[in-house]
């Protein structure tokens, strides 16, 4: 599903007019982000939680050339379904 | 409470924002995620601008062991959802990073590095504070560095080489009050002098303590490192000089001399006790080495020519130091010699050519009327595995000397 059809079926939903819906999800995702650099983890009731998890630098080799990089420390952001997301996708898939 | 506190932070910025009513921010906010969800049921993947892509993912079933009890176990067929976050997301997130590259690493040298800084930690440890703040010098601090590394690394191997390992930690105590004894004058006397003198200083000391304990002469050594000791302190000029070479040239005597006593002359038990009693003689003579350090100091700095002679000086102790070891007979180093053996090897009594029926067993009783002595013949003649013997090889039987 794409973002288009997803704003449209959120639009039907919350009974907001297509353009509305795009400001909405937009400062909606604004928000999340500037949540997510302040306290690392976003817990949504009922869908899963975002988490920001450091990744240390490492160094990596390419197995075609030889080359050793060093790949530097990142964040990262990680989801993970809460466990009804995925039971309900677990019956949706056996459905 | 905390993960509805969340929402209603993103709904109250959605009403900062947007001016909507605070009921139908939070609503909005609710149906938002519950339409991911909602999609992500029916339609396996969501896309959402600005956020990323959510997207079931079926995993396949495999074998897996149980953690606690060890036990084969199926993990079925199953979905998981995964995210993958959008670009924009991604960068936004990884923002106080964003300045990092990868980078492509020189053959060998990265590494090394990464362990000398390692080294640099661990050497730190064990010195003292002050030497924390030299570090601006990086060149100099390296070498020291390196040759502590080898200081210790060698510690290991002869303390690995010697039979008699329990004496040692009973000898390493005095050594440590070596090192500081002496360190104390230098810092009273001139607290102005850059605290990298005493690292060499420090390090020789190190050198000379550990090559005390191990060399059976200690008196002898004493006497012949002093002038050593007296190096890094001249003028500022030589003394740079002296700080990088000297160091270098320590460890590589040092490595020479720790080699040959470790590895050529095992070390026996009633050695070891004449050490330890002579040992004690050496550190009566400790105490008075700071008096004679000022002495040397002040004379080394008026006149830097003299700071030759004393290395040159130790450089042919440590000739002497080398040569001394070679208490076995000279032949010994001509043939192959049995490790931990009671005997050496210094020349051939006679050859005997391997015929069927014949065994090492039997020739070793022939020649030696024991048998013994089979892994001196394998040894002189390059046998591996003693089963094992060519027909009609000729095997040179060894001469044997007691040790």
């Amino acid at each position: 599903m794409n973002h288009k059809d997803f704003i449209s079926e959120l639009a039907q939903v919350t009974d907001h007019s297509l353009k509305d819906t795009q400001i909405l999800v937009n400062s909606l995702i604004a928000e999340m982000t500037e949540l997510l650099e302040d306290e690392n983890q976003l817990v949504v009731p009922n869908f899963g939680s975002f988490e920001v998890r450091k990744k240390l630098e490492r160094v990596l080799m390419n197995p075609g050339t030889g080359q050793r990089m060093l790949v530097p420390p990142k964040l990262v952001l990680n989801f993970k379904p809460s466990n009804i997301l995925k039971e309900r996708i677990q019956k949706g898939g056996e459905a | 409470m905390e993960q509805r506190m969340q929402l209603a932070e993103i709904a109250s910025g959605l009403i900062r924002r947007n001016n909507m009513p605070a009921k139908e921010a939070e609503y909005f906010v609710r149906k938002f995620f519950e339409c991911i969800g909602e999609n992500l049921f029916h339609d396996n993947i969501v896309k959402v601008k600005g956020l990323g892509t959510f997207k079931v993912v079926s995993v396949e079933a495999r074998e897996s062991v149980d953690v606690n009890t060890g036990q084969r176990i199926m993990i079925d067929e199953h979905t998981k959802v995964t995210f993958t976050p959008d670009p924009v997301l991604r960068d936004a997130i990884n923002k106080p990073f964003a300045d990092f590259e990868t980078v492509v690493l020189n053959e060998n040298t990265p590494l090394e590095a990464m362990e000398a800084m390692n080294l640099n930690e661990e050497a730190t440890q064990t010195e003292t504070n002050e030497e924390l703040v030299t570090v601006p010098e990086v060149q100099e601090e390296q070498l020291s560095e390196v040759d502590v590394e080898e200081q210790l690394s060698e510690k290991v191997l002869t303390q690995a080489g010697q039979p008699t390992e329990v004496v040692i930690p009973e000898e390493q105590p005095v050594a440590a009050t070596q090192i500081e004894q002496p360190e104390d004058p230098i810092e009273k006397d001139q607290p102005a002098e850059t605290i990298l003198d005493i690292q060499p200083v420090e390090a020789a000391q190190e050198e000379q303590s550990v090559e005390a304990t191990e060399d059976e002469q200690p008196v002898e050594a004493v006497p012949d490192e002093k002038p050593v000791e007296e190096e890094p302190v001249t003028t500022p000029r030589q003394r740079s000089f002296w700080r990088v070479l000297l160091p270098v040239l320590l460890s590589l005597i040092f490595f020479v001399v720790g080699y040959a006593v470790g590895y050529e002359r095992p070390v026996s038990l009633p050695e070891w006790q004449q050490l330890f009693s002579s040992k004690k003689e050496t550190s009566k003579v400790q105490p008075t080495r700071p008096v004679t350090k000022q002495v040397g100091k002040s004379v080394s700095k008026t006149e830097p020519v003299a700071v030759a002679t004393p290395n040159i000086s130790s450089d042919s102790s440590a000739v002497h130091q080398k040569k001394t070891p070679s208490r076995q007979p000279s032949e010994v180093l001509a043939y192959p010699q049995v490790e931990g053996g009671e005997y050496y090897i210094v020349g051939i009594k006679g050859t005997e050519v391997m015929k069927a029926g014949k065994t090492l067993l039997n020739i070793s009783i022939k020649y030696y009327q024991s048998k013994d002595y089979v892994e001196y013949i394998c040894v002189m003649n390059g046998i591996k595995n003693p089963d094992i013997v060519p027909l009609d090889k000729e095997l040179k039987i060894p001469e044997l000397k007691h040790k």
